[in-house]
């Protein structure tokens, strides 16, 4: 394969966890049950993000919105090769995000949390994020990413 | 005349395995455990975070280090190979280091993640290996961001 | 020949001290034992890249790391030779000097990555070479170089 001489761009935007493809789940991704491992093979964890499947995608950030009243926690990312998530070799730990406690309130804004990554992914690499600690309203992980 | 290269050349491709075939056994679950006892890159306590492409090579820009549970204070010793064999000594060079702190994992808060800048270009076939100084408890999780030309 | 209006980009990078031939010594090359020159033609000076043969390549800079034990303090003299036999002086040209410090290993600490700034474009076959002006401990420094094939 000849050497590339030419920058490559997102063809498209993509904020879903799963190629937009309409299937449950695939916006409302809500991390909420501790997961209780460094691993990522913990079925509490959730897909957030799935790179497209031909040439891959741009990671750009995780957005993390509290979906009520929480307690401390911290949310881990694992990059993961395609594979079966439950097994460890399949995963890679990231990163780490600090979750703060979190008052609902209907008369003014709680935070917005955004986690950078802004590397691009290979063809069919996803994205897996869950908290450290059981949360009660759970948190909202939205990517914001693009195709390739 | 051999004509020289008159343009930029870009990645192709992220690359963020250790071997460069994505669906391989042990090629994300990159973890540091193990001391190494040496700075010569040749025992088999090294671990493989990153193959170039095999044809036009890679582009690595940085090393993600994160604990993966509590750990004494130890160093990463970053070492680029030729794609030789590892355990012979002439085939890699000592590159870089990296201090690992104490950490104590915790469950609500963030511990720190650390960013060793590469910034080059590999040829095709080399290789990136990185050991510890001690051994620790839970061990360093070793995250490539690259790119394929 | 026509004047090159195009600029020129390497096509490879390369990270090796023998234009990425595997062969033995061709990573990480030691330096360790004093030269006691300033022309380059002690056989204690070590060859830590080669240019492409053909087109000849862009060395942006060279990385020191102490291999362990104590290094005493000392200084890297560095050397462009033209291809030809590194034992005549004609053939080296005494290039720069990197000042490297006392060092202790350490297990639980890094040590300093020391990074001398070459940035120059090599002609096809040329080559650095190393060498140390005092004898440092049995570890020595390795020296990798960052640079590209054009």
């Amino acid at each position: 394969m000849a050497v590339n001489f030419q920058p490559i761009f997102r063809r498209q935007g993509d904020v879903s966890s799963n190629n937009g493809i309409v299937s449950t789940a695939n916006m409302a991704v809500n991390i909420i049950t501790a997961t209780g491992d460094y691993t990522g093979v913990s079925t509490n964890y959730r897909l957030v993000f799935t790179s497209d499947a031909t040439n891959g995608s741009f990671i750009e950030r995780l957005r993390f919105k509290s979906r009520g009243t929480n307690v401390p926690t911290v949310a881990r990312v694992f990059v993961n090769n395609g594979g079966d998530q439950t097994i460890a070799v399949n995963n890679a730990f990231y990163g780490e995000v600090n979750l703060p406690s979190v008052t609902a309130v209907t008369t003014t804004s709680t935070i917005d949390l955004d986690y950078y990554m802004n590397f691009a992914l290979p063809p069919g690499f996803r994205i897996y994020v869950g908290v450290a600690t059981t949360v009660a309203a759970g948190w909202n992980v939205m990517a914001v990413g693009g195709k390739y | 005349m051999a004509v020289v290269n008159q343009n930029p050349i870009f990645v192709r491709l992220g690359d963020v395995s250790a071997n460069s075939t994505p669906n391989t056994t042990a090629n994300m679950a990159t973890v540091a455990l193990t001391a190494t006892a040496d700075y010569t890159g040749v025992s088999a306590n090294h671990k493989l975070v990153f193959t170039a492409d095999a044809t036009n090579g890679s582009y690595l820009q940085r090393l993600r280090f994160k604990a993966t549970g509590t750990a004494t204070a130890s160093v990463a010793r970053i070492y680029i190979n030729n794609g030789g064999l590892q355990t012979v000594a002439v085939n890699n060079t000592f590159f870089g280091e990296v201090s690992l702190p104490t950490i104590v994992a915790t469950n609500n808060s963030a511990t720190i993640e650390i960013d060793y800048p590469m910034m080059l270009a590999l040829p095709p076939g080399f290789m990136v290996y990185v050991g510890l100084g001690t051994t620790v408890a839970a061990g360093w999780s070793i995250f490539p961001v690259g790119g394929e030309y | 020949m026509p004047v090159n209006q195009q600029p020129i980009f390497t096509r490879q990078g390369d990270v090796s001290s023998n234009a990425g031939i595997v062969v033995t010594a061709n990573m990480g090359p030691t330096v360790i034992t004093a030269t006691a020159d300033y022309t380059g033609v002690s056989t204690n000076h070590m060859l830590v890249f080669t240019a492409d043969a053909t087109n000849g390549s862009y060395l942006q800079r060279l990385r020191f790391k102490a291999e362990g034990g104590t290094t005493t303090a000392t200084c890297a003299r560095i050397y462009i030779n033209n291809g030809g036999d590194p034992t005549l002086a004609q053939n080296n040209a005494f290039y720069g000097e990197c000042a490297l410090p006392l060092v202790t290993a350490i297990n639980t600490a890094a040590t300093s990555d020391l990074e001398y700034a070459m940035n120059i474009m090599l002609n096809p076959g040329f080559r650095i070479y190393v060498g140390l002006a005092a004898t440092t401990s049995a570890a020595g420094w390795n020296v990798t170089p960052v640079a590209g094939s054009y």
